[in-house]
């Protein structure tokens, strides 16, 4: 038996495991669809969740550049990159990147980590109004953190000149745009109905 | 009076009909539930037709000129996604591929295309696995991140050599700014449900 919580009323109900077609909750009679069944997405949220988390690690730590200018090479990890934009004074441009990169990643998986945690505790509207609202601002900051990834594209395509200078990405890069798309994914995933699942208390 | 049931928090309500443009939000967790009527698709439309015309040129002409001890390149939009891909990173080629130019370049055609056919009166109901083909794709189209990426690529690569904006910039630029007036604004999938077009003569 699976645990369904019905859409209209908010009862618990039980469902056989296969069958899913067209069950009517016991209390009001109203369908019990698949989106009904917020058990499911929020383990596949965790799941993409601990795996951007995961990569979030190597994203930071490993190159996302590999130069070589005037035959000396070198690499540039992405606070690397920020503290150069710093260091020579551009703080408007080190801002956004800071904020893509950096900022932007870790809110989202800390965000999303928080609502899955908090789903099962929510009491009170305000609470639920909060939440939902967290959910929407999350999904909507998820395509920003792809700057980076953009910037590298277009940085190798640019800088090719021969003996003077070349730039590849690094393993950091791939490892960065895993997390873009992994969080992306969650987010997607997520269900907001789980927040207003359960019944408030009055 | 319509009853209609929130999609996030579920709760059911009766709304009052809409007046066109206007957008009704759920009485409990405040997410939007339904928008009034689309009387007239002509500027959605000439919009995304217009940005598609830029997306075009965009991609044929030259972006950004890059001038380096005596030696020139000039590089186009598909250039980042060509030089990713001769340098074996075939995820970030095909992924820079998609956000930047091939799903913004389909959604466009894809709401052009829905857009006409509603015109010619082709009934919602048969254009629905269309509009759900571009809710689908429509996480995964990011023209204006791409250009704060390019700025933030020109910002950085500004120290090493001398940068100049091409032609092709610029129409990004319009195309990115068409896209989201035109796109942003527009629920397709609540366009397809309710859009009646005006029979002529009348
Ligand atoms: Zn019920
Ligand atoms: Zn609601």
């Amino acid at each position: 038996m699976k645990r369904v919580i019905c859409p209209r009323c908010g009862g618990v109900c039980g469902v056989p495991e296969e069958a899913r077609k067209r069950l009517l909750c016991p209390g009001c009679k109203a369908p019990l669809t698949e989106n009904s069944t917020p058990q499911n997405s929020i383990s596949r949220v965790w799941a993409l969740l601990i795996a951007a988390a995961i990569l979030y690690v190597p994203a930071n730590l490993l190159p996302i550049f590999d130069m070589e200018l005037l035959g000396r090479p070198s690499s540039d990890t992405i606070l690397g990159g920020i503290a150069d934009l710093f260091g020579s004074g551009m703080w408007f441009v080190g801002a956004i990147v800071f904020l893509a990169s950096i900022v932007i990643p870790l809110l989202k998986i800390l965000g999303l980590g928080f609502l899955l945690i908090s789903t099962s505790r929510l009491g009170s509207v305000q609470a639920r109004l909060a939440s939902t609202r967290l959910y929407r601002a999350i999904e909507s900051i998820g395509p920003w953190s792809m700057i980076d990834v953009f910037v590298v594209s277009l940085t190798i395509s640019l800088v090719q000149f021969g003996r003077l200078a070349s730039f590849s990405p690094g393993p950091g890069a791939a490892c960065f745009a895993m997390v873009v798309i992994l969080t992306i994914l969650a987010a997607r995933s997520f269900d907001p109905h789980t927040l207003w699942a359960i019944p408030e208390e009055n | 009076m319509d009853a209609i049931r929130c999609e996030v928090c579920g709760a059911t309500q009766s709304l009052p009909s809409l007046e066109p443009r206007r957008r009704a939000l759920c009485f409990r967790c405040k997410s939007e539930v339904a928008r009034g009527p689309t009387l007239s698709l002509d500027a959605p439309l000439a919009l995304c037709l217009a940005a598609l015309i830029f997306w075009a040129l965009a991609n044929s002409i030259p972006f950004i000129t890059l001038e380096y001890g005596g030696i020139i390149q000039t590089n186009r939009v598909f250039t980042g996604v060509t030089a990713l891909w001769m340098d074996h990173q075939y995820f970030l080629s095909v992924l820079v591929g998609m956000t930047s130019i091939a799903i913004p370049g389909l959604q466009l055609s894809l709401a052009c295309g829905l857009m006409l056919a509603l015109r010619r009166g082709v009934s919602g109901g048969r254009l629905r696995p269309l509009s759900r083909l571009l809710a689908f794709i429509a996480p995964g189209s990011m023209p204006g991140v791409y250009l704060v990426g390019a700025f933030v690529a020109a910002v950085k690569l500004s120290q090493l050599a001398t940068l100049t904006p091409g032609p092709g910039l610029y129409c990004f630029g319009a195309f990115a700014l068409l896209w989201v007036i035109g796109l942003g604004s527009l629920d397709l999938e609540g366009v397809i449900e309710d859009f009646r077009p005006r029979r002529s003569g009348r």
